[in-house]
């Protein structure tokens, strides 16, 4: 559905250099700190910046050759921008019904109601949860094959986030669609993403299914004379504590069974996230 | 679908769904011909990812437990006493292991743990 | 591009009660206003509006809007034509909704030939507007509202500082023999000018935004 091939962007103090792929059917998820690059990959698929280098390809073709009809089948939720604050979803409607020949009226105006969305409300009067919950709900009302969400749960409590997250489950239970999605909260992409790609500093780290990163990968506790008994061939990473380290692999299993004795705990993302940022490369 | 998947457990979530359908094919909660849900729906029931899902049902459809038919879903084999058998005994062999390593673990030697093994036996 | 009208006239209706009061004042204003200066205010006040255009722009760019906007399915050369069709539509419909009160007021308070003699300047007025939408555009595109706005007033500045010295230097008599011997032909050319200058602004317009990263 959706394909970046070694794309560089290159800023004064940063430079964005990866490749993802988001296969049709399926939820992938960006994830990675503050100033990352996970913004400006965004930019790059939704033409909002220009790349220096790499392809980008959408629905099979490059980037170049997609028509605003195309773009249609887009839905997009930025966090940090939208509609006019001073528009109300009243406003809303026919701007999208125009834009968009699959726009979904009434089930959209339903969904509003569901969350409490009062129509004749300017958005900057919305709280940032009911903004954020818009946002998103904007994006879905299309019938798109493709939806672009950078942080869209940001500013929600437990309950609204879950019911977010919900949303976008069922969805993906219709149709042939794929969702890019960033967060910041992993336990959310925990029980929503199909596969994960972790981005630091520009280059992406760590590509793994979630599956995997939840059942193979955790975390090792162990005392300075254990690291230096133990075998080291399946840890990626090494961070000093006062116990001695914590260790991450790829692995579990192989120390579950051959070393017991080791204190060995399943990984969350955010785990991970510390492990592979602040941790010593092994 | 009623099922319950532990996520601090250190089973592998796909085993857990593999394991617990399995189970209710075995004790007939699901019959011959039963449709189990799409991927996507238990995804989201459960929770989980849909990979996940996707892994265990072709792992229950490697094992000749349900079949797929594509464009339809996901349906329950016929009983198959035979094979139902061979996984109660995997069951039987993978708890003795078990038991056998944790004797092992706190120190008991193999000649101790065959001891126990006889005794219980002829109490049961 | 029609769901970028609709989005402009709804933040523009917003303000609609603003358009009113100004419609309301010229009306006043061609009824009890002096002659001197009938022609010129509500070409001032067409001026006011038609700077909503500006606003328009300035809204698009609150609160990192554009960002959004060009996520929707529409080129950058769509928003751009759709600013250009839309400064059209409100100056000159705006315009037009002035020169009518005027016409009607006029032609109760001054005889015929009065009336047609102011009303001929209203004209000008619009070619004047349209010429300073055509270098305000782009530079409100290429800088940030702030900048952009200063900018344009600076170089309307520029253009008054220019007239001024023009009258100083006693060039003015002269400037205004030239007119009444050619007045149809520069009339045209000034029309066509006008025109012109518009077209050109739109590409360059589109250009700079093309260039544009967000």
């Amino acid at each position: 559905m959706l394909k970046l091939c070694n794309i560089k962007k290159q800023y004064p103090q940063f430079q964005l250099q990866c490749s993802l792929e988001v296969p049709k059917n399926c939820i992938t998820a960006l994830i990675g700190p503050n100033g990352a690059g996970k913004s400006t990959a965004f930019k790059a698929i939704l033409g909002l910046i220009h790349i220096d280098g790499g392809e980008i390809e959408l629905f099979g073709k490059p980037f170049c050759a997609l028509t605003p009809q195309d773009r249609t089948r887009i839905g997009t939720a930025l966090c940090n921008s939208g509609f006019s604050g001073y528009l109300k979803i009243r406003d809303i409607v026919p701007i999208l019904s125009q834009m968009y020949p699959e726009f979904d009226k009434e089930n959209f105006l339903e969904k509003c109601r569901h969350f409490d969305l009062s129509l004749d409300k300017k958005i900057n009067d919305f709280s940032t949860g009911m903004k954020a919950k818009l946002k998103v709900l904007l994006a879905m009302s299309h019938n798109a094959q493709l939806l672009i969400l950078d942080e869209p749960t940001v500013g929600l409590d437990v309950v609204a986030r879950e019911e977010v997250l919900d949303m976008l489950r069922e969805y993906m239970l219709s149709g042939e669609r794929s969702i890019l999605i960033s967060s910041h909260i992993s336990s959310d992409l925990e029980g929503l993403c199909d596969d994960v790609y972790f981005i630091h500093e520009g280059q992406i780290l760590l590509h793994e299914e979630i599956g995997t990163l939840l059942d193979c990968y955790g975390i090792l506790k162990v005392s300075g004379e254990q690291y230096n008994t133990m075998n080291q061939t399946r840890l990626i990473r090494k961070k000093k504590e006062i116990y001695g380290y914590s260790l991450l692999t790829s692995d579990k299993q192989f120390y579950l069974e051959n070393m017991p004795e080791l204190t060995i705990e399943k990984c969350s993302i955010d785990e991970v996230i510390m492990m592979m940022t602040k941790g010593e490369i092994l | 679908m009623k099922l319950i998947i532990n996520h601090s457990s250190m089973l592998p979530i796909y085993e857990q769904i593999s394991g617990q359908i399995k189970d209710k094919i075995i004790h007939g909660e699901l019959i011959e011909g039963a449709a189990l849900p799409s991927v996507r729906i238990l995804a989201r029931e459960l929770r989980v990812s849909a990979l996940t899902v996707k892994k265990s049902y072709d792992i229950l459809e490697q094992e000749g437990f349900i079949s797929t038919i594509h464009g339809k879903g996901s349906f329950v084999t016929s009983a198959n006493q035979e094979r139902l058998a061979e996984e109660k005994k995997r069951e039987v062999e993978s708890e003795l292991e078990h038991a056998i390593s944790k004797g092992r673990s706190c120190g008991m030697t193999d000649q101790e743990i065959k001891e126990l093994f006889h005794i219980i036996m002829e109490e049961l | 591009m029609k769901g970028l009208l609709i989005k402009d006239w709804k933040l523009l209706k917003n303000q609609g009660r603003f358009f009113i009061v100004i419609i309301m004042i010229s009306i006043l204003i061609s009824l009890f206003g002096s002659r001197t200066y009938s022609g010129f205010t509500t070409s001032y006040l067409t001026f006011a509006l038609s700077m909503f255009i500006l606003s328009t722009l300035s809204y698009d760019n609150y609160d990192n809007g554009m960002a959004f906007l060009l996520s929707l399915p529409i080129s950058r050369k769509i928003y751009v034509k759709e600013k250009y069709l839309f400064a059209l539509f409100l100056t000159f419909g705006f315009w037009l909704i002035f020169f009518l009160i005027d016409l009607l007021v006029f032609s109760i308070r001054y005889s015929s030939r009065e009336s047609l003699q102011i009303l001929c300047q209203s004209p000008v007025y619009l070619a004047l507007i349209l010429l300073f939408l055509s270098y305000s555009i782009p530079l409100h595109l290429k800088f940030e509202s702030e900048k952009g706005r200063m900018m344009s007033f600076g170089i309307l500045g520029l253009f008054s500082l220019g007239i001024f010295c023009i009258v100083r230097l006693g060039m003015l008599a002269a400037l205004q023999q030239i007119l009444t011997e050619s007045l149809s032909m520069i009339i045209g050319a000034s029309a066509v000018f006008c025109l012109l200058s518009f077209g050109i602004s739109y590409r360059i317009s589109v250009k700079i935004m093309e260039k544009k990263e967000f």
